[in-house]
């Protein structure tokens, strides 16, 4: 086997600079006509961000539980794997605009303000099934109980308690240590696969992997855990989920893996891939993302569930808020992309991938995928923006961050890629790989 | 003793490679009830004797469906409803639990769930059992004193005698050209 090198079309590396260009352009104009564009932009690239963080972290979530469990069937296909979890470089980069805003005290985490407005106000309490005690003191209609779910944008009591946690500083700092602690994992993985790669043979490299990947996946764990609480959770300070980490982690597994089996497939049409795929590698990674289909549905049922058999005021807003309420006068458009998530993200992929005839069709995974990416970003959506108002909003501001994101991200893969070979051709296991057979 | 029919032709072989290469010749010559027998798993096996692709996924499936319908009706039947005149032993309890409708999805699905995966599990096992005809209590091939060697270092492959190209003499012909270390008539019971 040679030691083929990635080679993509200079085309590739213009599209993605000029769509990144397009994607800023967008924004900047969406921030500038609608009205409170600002935080509605800050809020888009917050959900476009942690689309990408995503990918990179599901890829290095790939990488280390193949050495974790000492895996020979996915070594084929861990190359591209390793470069999209490298890449968390470049998502380092896009993070910027984030800790600027803190830094600032900009408008996108309420904790951060910088005005912090002297009130005492919480978020009213709001019961799922109960909305009748709270109408009897409240003026009627339905945007009155609205506006009283966002109050506690403005800070509180309840948010000012928790500074001691939550503060520019200590927030700055605790990235910092995620961002370093994953990259370090990272070019680890990647400089000791690459370093394989140009030796003659010699498993030296692999058993170090193998040694280090055991604490790397706890600090994987970790550090992702505190990540999400930090980046995501906090635009509401007042709510707090134990299960969320793991919900942003099984988001991040499905994404991580569909962009590995798509850039994969997509390679292999293109002949950009320098092994004959068989079958078994289709099922296995058709396996494998299909389990974490099901597993995000796991966890968002069980975040769903706990908190609405509970029905505490303080937690049942995040879902209110969010579009699960059917109570009348607490229903809102986002409703209806909480079904999109619960039909497309989990239901529909669930049926559409159980087959083991789709899982070994490479269109069929082509469309699956895709259509798998698109679904996860829609779930960081639901997860950011519906903070922004009781009305479903989705335009210029949202198509240019995530725009802007996604082809800086590519970018950034394409770069490390293009110097690399796409198989790990060093990798003792490498010819086992190849040769995988498996019973029915 | 003389009126007993040959149960099967055994062919013996000492290597995975060997027996790989005689099963494809196997297949290819048209055999349908035979089998392969090996003291460990041979990835590729599958191919090289041209089985098709099991039906137990569809049993699988098939149970996990009643599962889900059986716990959904369980649950319905269980909290929501109350039928006047039945009998107390069969009859629901609506329980009003923190003013939750009696019938509300979401406490249960875990119930859904759990009798999805028990009616599929068992569903799988048993479909898996049947569909090897087990338990099998007893086998001719049992008698063969090579044949014990199956479970230590040998492998072998079967013909049975109840496949449609089975002939003492051709088939035992056959299975000489595929070299083995030795073949056997195993005798009905």
């Amino acid at each position: 086997m040679t030691n083929v090198h990635l080679s993509l079309p200079r085309k590739l590396t213009q599209f993605l600079a000029g769509g990144a260009l397009i994607g800023a352009v967008l924004s900047l104009i969406g921030a500038a006509v609608y009205s409170g564009g600002s935080r509605r932009v800050m809020l888009a690239y917050l959900v476009a961000f942690a689309f990408v963080l995503s990918l990179s972290l599901g890829s290095l979530f790939f990488v280390l539980i193949g050495h974790l469990m000492r895996a020979g069937w996915n070594v084929l296909v861990r190359r591209p794997a390793e470069i999209f979890s490298l890449n968390i470089v470049t998502v380092a980069v896009l993070f910027l605009p984030i800790a600027l805003s803190v830094v600032l005290g900009g408008e996108l985490y309420p904790w951060a303000k910088r005005d912090a407005v002297e009130s005492t106000h919480r978020a009213t309490p709001v019961a799922l099934n109960e909305p009748t005690a709270l109408a009897a003191g409240a003026p009627h209609g339905a945007d009155d109980h609205h506006s009283s779910l966002y109050v506690h944008q403005t800070v509180d009591e309840l948010t000012r308690s928790k500074q001691g946690w939550l503060n520019p500083t200590a927030f700055i700092l605790r990235s910092l240590v995620f961002f370093g602690i994953w990259t370090l994992i990272a070019w680890f993985y990647f400089s000791r696969s690459r370093h394989q790669d140009s030796l003659a043979g010699g498993d030296d490299d692999t058993r170090q992997m193998e040694w280090w990947a055991g604490v790397s996946v706890f600090a994987f764990g970790i550090t992702l855990t505190y990540a999400a609480f930090d980046m995501l959770m906090s635009i509401d300070p007042h709510w707090y989920s134990t299960i969320y980490g793991v919900y942003f982690f099984a988001g991040c597994a499905v994404g991580g893996f569909s962009i590995n089996l798509l850039a994969i497939l997509l390679l292999q049409r293109f002949d950009l891939f320098p092994v004959a795929l068989s079958d078994e590698h289709r099922r296995d990674l058709g396996r494998l993302l299909f389990a974490f289909v099901f597993f995000w549905g796991y966890i968002a049922f069980s975040q769903y569930m706990l908190l609405w058999y509970a029905n505490v005021p303080e937690t049942t807003r995040w879902f209110v808020v969010r579009g699960a309420s059917m109570a009348e006068g607490y229903t809102n458009s986002w409703g209806y992309l909480l079904v999109l998530l619960l039909f497309g993200h989990f239901i529909i992929p669930f049926l559409g991938i159980m087959s083991r005839h789709v899982k070994t069709n490479s269109n069929a995974m082509i469309f699956w995928t895709g259509w798998l990416l698109l679904m996860h970003y829609f779930d960081l959506y639901w997860l950011v923006m519906p903070e922004l108002g009781p009305h479903f909003t989705f335009g210029l501001p949202e198509i240019g961050t995530l725009l802007f994101a996604l082809c800086v991200y590519l970018l950034g893969a394409s770069m490390i890629a293009t110097r690399t070979s796409m198989v790990p051709t060093g990798d003792p296991r490498l010819s086992a790989s190849v040769a995988i057979t498996d019973a029915y | 003793m003389t009126d007993k029919q040959p149960y099967a032709l055994i062919a013996e072989f000492d290597s995975v490679s060997a027996v790989m290469h005689a099963a494809e010749q196997v297949r290819d010559e048209g055999y349908m009830i035979w089998d392969v027998h090996s003291p460990m798993p041979i990835h590729g096996i599958n191919q090289a004797m041209g089985l098709r692709p099991t039906i137990l996924p569809w049993i699988t499936l098939a149970h996990g469906v009643v599962g889900a319908v059986f716990g959904l009706g369980l649950t319905w039947w269980m909290n929501a409803t109350t039928v006047p005149g039945l009998s107390p032993s069969v009859q629901g309890y609506e329980f009003l639990i923190s003013g939750k409708p009696t019938f509300s999805l979401p406490a249960n699905i875990p119930i859904i769930f759990e009798t999805t995966i028990l009616f599929a599990a068992i569903g799988t096992l048993l479909g898996m059992l049947g569909l090897n005809k087990l338990p099998m209590l007893h086998n001719p091939l049992a008698k063969s004193e090579r044949f014990l060697r199956a479970t230590a270092d040998r492998l072998f492959i079967v013909i049975s005698a109840k496949d449609e190209h089975f002939d003492s003499e051709t088939t035992h012909q056959f299975l000489q050209r595929l070299s083995p270390l030795s073949i056997e008539v195993v005798m009905e019971d």
